[in-house]
C-alpha cells in the first residue's frame, strides 16, 4: 500500500528530477557526460596506436607457408567454399624460386587487377634483373614488385581475413611472417544515379549509391575541403561493416562528433546492413513518432547540412545516409530550398506547413466538429453534410477510419505492384473505390475530399520518415476528435508538443531554436532569409565557427554604392 | 529502479488521460444527421398555453441536394420544400423544444438558427422574459436576428420562401444582415438583450410582414399618389407597393421601451435612425429638383465620418446636438440644368431634406415613444463622475424633454460616369452661377 501512495505522490507533487548523465551539447567542444574527452588529436593518437598495434598472441602470420595455407584453408572453409580463390605460385627472387598464394573472394575482386599487377609481375617480372636495392624479400616484393597501389603489409590473420572479406586479396610468401593485403575491389554495384524519391527540380541530380567510398568521394568532390574528416568505424562483430563518420573538422562541435563516435562504438550487434538499422540503434527516443535524423539521398543535401556544422553518417551498402543532429523544423526543409530564390522558397514552406497541418488534424478536425461543434460549420455546409450523411449506415468515426484505412492500403499495394501498374492502382483504387463507395452510400462525399486532401498532404511532406509519423498520429486524433472533440485534439497537441519540447536528437533540443529560444529563429526555420543575410550557423549546433559567409556577403554592391558616393 | 518508476508514471499518466477522456468523453458526441436544425423561431401570443412558438426545420434533402450517388449530390436543392414548420403551444421556449421532439424524429438543435420572428401582439405584451431565455441558452446563437412581424409569425414562417436562394439560412442572413439598402436596421439578439438590460439605449428591431398584394390589381386598389411623388421609405411593411413571389417584405423598424413594444417607424426614419446610430451606409435618396419642380434628382448618399454626437444638460433638458458628416453622388439629374458645375443649390436641398427628415424622426422618438433607440443616453452618461449619480440622475425619464439639434454636411462629390451632359439646351443654374 505505501509503494502506491509514495508512487502517487511522485506522481501529484513536483520533485527536482535527478541529474541524469546525458548528453549535453557544449559550446567549444567537451561534453558534460564524456568523462574521456575524446577530442580530435586523441583520436588520431588512438586510431595510429591501433594501427601499430602487433597481432595477438597466435594469431601472428608463420613464416612457414604451409601453416599459412592450412590455416588459410581452415579459416575459409576451403573446398567446401566455393566462391573462395586460393592461387598457389612461385616468385623467383634472385636465383631462388620461392612459394607463393594468394588468396581472395571470386566476383568481389578486380580479377584484371590481379592478374596484371598482382600475379603478372611476381611471376613474370621477377624474373627479370632488377636493381638489387631491396634489403630482404619482403621491401623487395612491395617496393619493386608489386606495382599496385593499395598495399598493406599485415601481420595477423585477423586483419588479413578481414581484408579478403572486403573485396582484398592477401598474398603469403614463403619465408615471410608477413601477408600482403591489396585492395582490388571490384564487385558489381550500382552507378551513381539520379536520386529516386527525393526528386527535385533544380539543383544536382545525383544521388548515393550502396558503395561507401562513392559516397564519401560525392561529398568530397562538392565540399573540397581538406578539413572534411571521413573517420571509419567497424559496426557489426561479424559483418565489420564499414561506416564513415562524415565531418568538416574546424566546424563541427568536437563532442558532438565524440558522441556520434561513442553511439556508433557502443553498437553490439552481429550484422550492420542498412542506415536504416542504425538509425534505430542510434537515435534518442525510440517510441517519438517523427524521426530524430535526416536520412537522405542527396550528397547535396548531406554537404549542405556538413557546412552548417553537422555530422553525418555513411553506412557501407545503403543509399541512404544519416544526418545528425536536426531539429523538427528541419524535417520540413527540402534540399531544393537552397536552389530556389528566397520568394518561392517561402511560398513552399508555408505550403508544406498547410499540408503537413491537413495531414495531421484534418480528419480528427473533422470528427470532432462534427461530432461536437455543428454551431462551427457553416449553415450552408452543414445541411450539404447532414444531405449527405442522410444514407450513411456509419457514425462519422467508423466512416472515416474506413476511408483513412481503405487509404492506407491502396497506399501499400501501390508499392507492391509490379511495376508500370503501380500508379495506375493508386488512381483505380483511390477514384474508383471513393466514387462507388459515395455511389453505394457507405461513405459521404464530403469525406472523400476530407481523406483525398489528407492524402495530398501527407505526400507534400518533404520528409519521407516524418510522412510515416503523420500518418500515424493522424489515427491518434481521429481517436481523440471522436473521444472528446476539440479537447481532445488539444489534448492530443499537448501531448506530442511536451514530448517533443522534451526530446533532444544528439544533445539538440527537438524544438530549437524556440523550444529553448536561441538566435537565428528567422533565417532558415520556419521561414527562410535571403542567401545574402544567411551569415551565421545554427546556433543550437554549438559549431566552432559561427559564420559561414561575410556580414556583407555581397561586396559588389557595396562597391557600386561608394563609387555613386565618389 | 528509476527506469521502472519513469515507466510507472508514464503508465499512471496514461491512464488517468485515457479515464478521464474516455469518462468524460463522447458524452455529448452527436452526429450532424440526428439532429433537426430549426432556420427560424417564431413567438406568438399562445392560446392553449402562455406561448405559441413556431419552429421553421431546415429540410437538408431538398437544400443540401440529395445524399448518395442517384442525384449525383446536384448542389441546387433537390426539389420539395426546403422547410418544414411547427406551431406549438407551450409555457416556455425550452419546454416547447421538448414537445417538439415529441413530433419529430431527431433532436432539435438550435445552433442554426438564424432569425427570431416576434408577434406584433407578444412584443406589445413585453418580450423582456423571453429575450433574457434565448441569451441564457448555450445553443442559440447571439447574432441572431430578431424580427418583429405584422402577422402571427406561423403564418409568416410558412409564407416566407426563398427564390434566389436554396438555403432560406442564406435569405435571412443577407436579407436581414445586409448593408446596402437601409429601410431597416440590423438587428442581433445580443445587442437587443444588452439594450433592454441598459438604461442608455432602448432596443429596437426590424419589422416585418407578409405581402398581402396577389397582383398588380392590388397595387391599383391603393391610394393613389398624389400631386407630388411619395418618398420611397415612407411606408411600413405591410403597404408598400410591390407584388413578389416572395412574399416577405421587411420595412421599417419597431421601436421598443425596455422589453415593450411601443410603435413603428417607416422605411424613411429607420434610414434616419442607421444615420443617427453610424449604421448607415449608403442608399438612394430622392431629392425634388431645386428649380424644376417636376423633376427630381436621385443622390447616392453615404456617411462619409461616424455622426458627432453631443449631449448637454441646459435648463433640466438634455439638448442633443447630432452632426452628420454626408457625401453623395449624382445618380441621376432629370433636368437640364448644369448641376454638375454648380452643386450647391442641391446640397443645400439634400441637407434641408436629410435635416427635416432626421429632425422629425428624433422628435418621434422622444415625444412620441420616449425611447432613446439611438443611445444618446451613452454621451451623457460621460457628463457623471460616478454609476451612482447616473443611476440616480434616471436618463430614461429625462429623454422625453430632450432639444434636438440636427447639424448636416453634405457635399456631392461625383457625378457618376457622365461628367455632364452635352444637351444644346443645357442652361446654367440660375441665381447661383456666378
Amino acid at each position: 500500500m505505501s509503494f502506491f501512495v509514495r508512487q502517487l505522490k511522485k506522481y501529484l507533487f513536483f520533485e527536482e528530477p535527478e541529474k541524469l548523465e546525458k548528453f549535453i551539447l557544449k559550446p567549444g567542444g567537451r561534453s558534460a557526460g564524456d568523462k574521456g574527452a575524446q577530442s580530435f588529436e586523441k583520436v588520431r593518437e588512438k586510431k595510429t596506436a591501433e594501427s601499430e598495434k602487433p597481432p595477438e598472441a597466435g594469431d601472428e602470420v608463420k613464416s612457414d607457408i604451409d601453416a599459412n595455407l592450412a590455416h588459410m584453408k581452415d579459416v575459409y572453409s576451403i573446398p567446401v567454399n566455393s566462391d573462395i580463390i586460393l592461387r598457389e605460385f612461385d616468385i623467383t627472387y634472385g636465383c631462388r624460386s620461392i612459394r607463393a598464394f594468394i588468396i581472395f573472394f571470386d566476383g568481389m575482386t578486380n580479377t584484371e587487377v590481379i592478374n596484371n599487377y598482382i600475379l603478372k609481375p611476381l611471376m613474370v617480372n621477377s624474373v627479370m634483373p632488377l636493381k638489387d636495392t631491396a634489403e630482404n624479400l619482403e621491401d623487395y616484393v612491395v617496393r619493386q614488385l608489386m606495382p599496385h597501389c593499395q598495399v598493406k603489409i599485415e601481420k595477423g590473420y585477423k586483419k588479413a581475413v578481414e581484408a579478403v572479406n572486403f573485396g582484398g586479396c592477401a598474398l603469403f610468401v614463403d619465408g615471410l611472417s608477413v601477408c600482403f593485403a591489396a585492395d582490388v575491389k571490384g564487385w558489381e554495384h550500382r552507378g551513381v544515379e539520379k536520386p529516386n524519391n527525393e526528386i527535385i527540380i533544380k539543383g544536382p541530380q545525383e544521388a548515393f549509391n550502396e558503395v561507401l567510398r562513392t559516397n564519401c568521394a560525392q561529398l568530397r568532390k562538392r565540399l573540397k575541403d581538406e578539413d572534411l574528416i571521413a573517420e571509419d568505424i567497424l559496426v557489426g562483430k561479424v559483418s565489420r561493416t564499414p561506416c564513415s563518420i562524415v565531418y568538416i573538422k574546424d566546424v563541427a562541435n568536437e563532442s558532438l562528433v565524440a558522441e556520434v563516435r561513442r553511439r556508433l562504438e557502443g553498437i553490439s550487434v552481429d550484422y550492420m546492413l542498412d542506415a536504416g538499422a542504425l538509425e534505430q540503434l542510434i537515435e534518442d527516443s525510440t517510441f517519438y513518432p517523427s524521426p530524430q535524423m535526416i536520412s537522405t539521398e542527396r550528397p547535396d543535401y548531406v554537404a549542405e547540412l556538413l557546412v552548417s556544422g553537422r555530422v553525418a553518417i555513411i553506412v557501407d551498402g545503403s543509399p541512404n545516409v544519416l544526418v545528425v543532429p536536426i531539429t523538427a523544423y528541419d524535417l520540413m526543409h527540402s534540399p531544393e530550398d537552397n536552389y530556389i530564390r528566397f520568394p518561392y522558397v517561402n511560398m513552399l514552406r508555408y505550403i508544406r506547413y498547410v499540408a503537413g497541418f491537413l495531414a495531421l488534424l484534418l480528419p480528427g478536425l473533422y470528427v470532432a466538429i462534427t461530432n461536437y461543434h455543428h454551431e462551427m460549420i457553416p449553415t450552408d455546409l452543414l445541411l450539404a453534410i447532414e444531405a449527405s450523411r442522410e444514407k450513411v449506415p456509419f457514425p462519422s468515426l467508423v466512416e472515416i477510419l474506413l476511408m483513412e484505412l481503405s487509404f492506407e492500403l491502396i497506399r501499400e499495394a501501390g508499392l507492391r505492384v509490379p511495376g508500370p501498374i503501380g500508379p495506375t492502382l493508386g488512381i483505380i483504387g483511390a477514384l474508383i473505390l471513393g466514387q462507388a463507395a459515395v455511389a453505394a452510400n457507405i461513405v459521404s462525399p464530403v469525406l472523400i475530399i476530407i481523406v483525398a486532401l489528407t492524402g495530398i498532404g501527407s505526400f507534400a511532406i518533404p520528409n519521407y520518415s516524418l510522412a510515416y509519423s503523420v500518418r500515424i498520429m493522424r489515427f491518434a486524433f481521429i481517436f481523440l476528435g471522436a473521444l472528446a472533440g476539440f479537447l481532445g485534439i488539444t489534448v492530443g497537441l499537448f501531448v506530442i508538443g511536451s514530448w517533443s519540447a522534451a526530446l533532444k536528437s544528439f544533445g539538440v533540443p527537438f524544438m530549437s531554436p524556440f523550444g529553448p529560444k536561441t538566435s537565428g529563429k528567422y533565417k532558415n526555420v520556419i521561414f527562410r532569409a535571403p542567401e545574402w543575410k544567411m551569415e551565421d550557423r545554427p546556433d543550437y549546433l554549438n559549431p566552432k565557427k559561427k559564420k559561414k559567409q561575410a556580414e556583407i556577403s555581397m561586396k559588389w554592391k557595396q562597391d557600386t554604392e561608394k563609387k555613386k558616393q565618389d | 529502479m528509476r527506469r521502472t518508476d519513469g515507466f510507472f508514471r508514464l503508465g499512471c499518466c496514461l491512464l488517468v488521460l485515457a479515464i478521464s477522456l474516455t469518462l468524460s468523453g463522447c458524452y455529448d458526441q452527436r452526429e450532424i444527421d440526428d439532429m433537426a436544425y430549426p432556420l427560424a423561431v417564431g413567438l406568438d401570443v399562445g392560446h392553449a398555453n402562455i406561448l405559441r412558438m413556431t419552429l421553421q426545420l431546415a429540410a437538408p434533402l431538398s437544400i443540401g441536394g440529395g445524399g448518395g450517388g442517384e442525384s449525383g449530390g446536384g448542389g441546387g436543392g433537390g426539389g420539395g420544400k426546403p422547410v418544414s414548420v411547427i406551431t406549438i403551444d407551450t409555457p416556455s421556449i425550452y419546454s416547447g423544444l421538448n414537445m417538439v421532439n415529441n413530433v419529430i424524429s431527431k433532436e432539435i438543435n438550435m445552433s442554426h438558427a438564424k432569425v427570431i420572428v416576434i408577434s406584433r401582439e407578444l412584443a406589445e405584451k413585453g418580450i423582456a422574459k423571453y429575450i433574457q431565455a434565448i441569451m441564457r441558452g448555450r445553443e442559440f446563437r447571439p447574432d441572431m436576428f430578431i424580427v418583429v412581424s405584422n402577422d402571427p409569425p406561423d403564418v409568416y414562417l410558412k409564407e416566407v420562401s426563398s427564390v434566389l436562394e436554396s438555403n432560406p439560412a442564406k435569405y435571412y442572413e443577407l436579407l436581414l444582415g445586409k448593408d446596402f439598402s437601409s429601410y431597416y436596421p440590423e438587428s442581433r439578439i445580443s445587442d437587443f438583450h444588452h439594450a433592454i438590460e441598459r438604461d442608455d439605449i432602448e432596443p429596437t428591431a426590424a419589422l416585418s410582414g407578409i405581402n398581402p398584394k396577389k397582383s398588380v390589381e392590388d397595387i391599383d386598389r391603393m391610394e393613389k399618389f398624389g400631386e407630388y411623388y411619395l418618398d420611397e421609405g415612407q411606408k411600413e411593411a405591410g403597404n408598400v407597393p410591390v407584388v413578389s413571389e416572395l412574399k416577405n417584405v421587411a420595412m421599417g423598424t419597431a421601436v421598443f421601451k425596455g422589453g415593450k413594444m411601443v410603435g413603428t417607424l417607416n422605411g424613411i426614419e429607420s434610414v434616419c435612425f442607421e444615420m443617427v446610430t453610424g449604421k448607415y451606409s449608403h442608399s438612394y435618396w430622392t431629392i425634388p429638383d431645386v428649380y424644376d419642380g417636376g423633376n427630381v434628382i436621385v443622390l447616392n448618399v453615404v456617411q462619409r465620418k461616424r455622426p458627432k454626437t453631443t449631449v448637454v444638460m441646459k435648463d433640466g433638458r438634455p439638448h442633443i446636438t447630432v452632426q452628420l458628416d454626408l457625401e453623395g453622388d449624382y445618380t441621376s439629374v432629370q433636368s437640364t440644368l448644369e448641376y454638375e458645375k454648380y452643386p450647391e443649390a442641391v446640397e443645400n436641398k439634400t441637407i434641408e431634406v436629410i435635416r427635416q427628415n432626421v429632425m422629425s424622426f428624433l422628435r418621434r422618438t422622444a415625444e412620441e415613444f420616449d425611447s432613446d433607440i439611438c443611445g444618446f443616453g451613452r454621451y451623457m452618461k460621460g457628463n457623471f463622475l460616478t454609476w451612482d449619480e447616473w443611476k440616480k440622475f434616471d436618463w430614461p425619464s429625462h429623454y422625453r424633454d430632450s432639444e434636438f439639434n440636427v447639424e448636416v454636411k453634405f457635399e456631392i462629390r461625383r457625378t457618376g460616369l457622365l461628367i455632364r451632359l452635352m444637351m444644346p439646351e443645357l442652361s446654367a443654374v440660375p441665381d447661383i452661377a456666378p
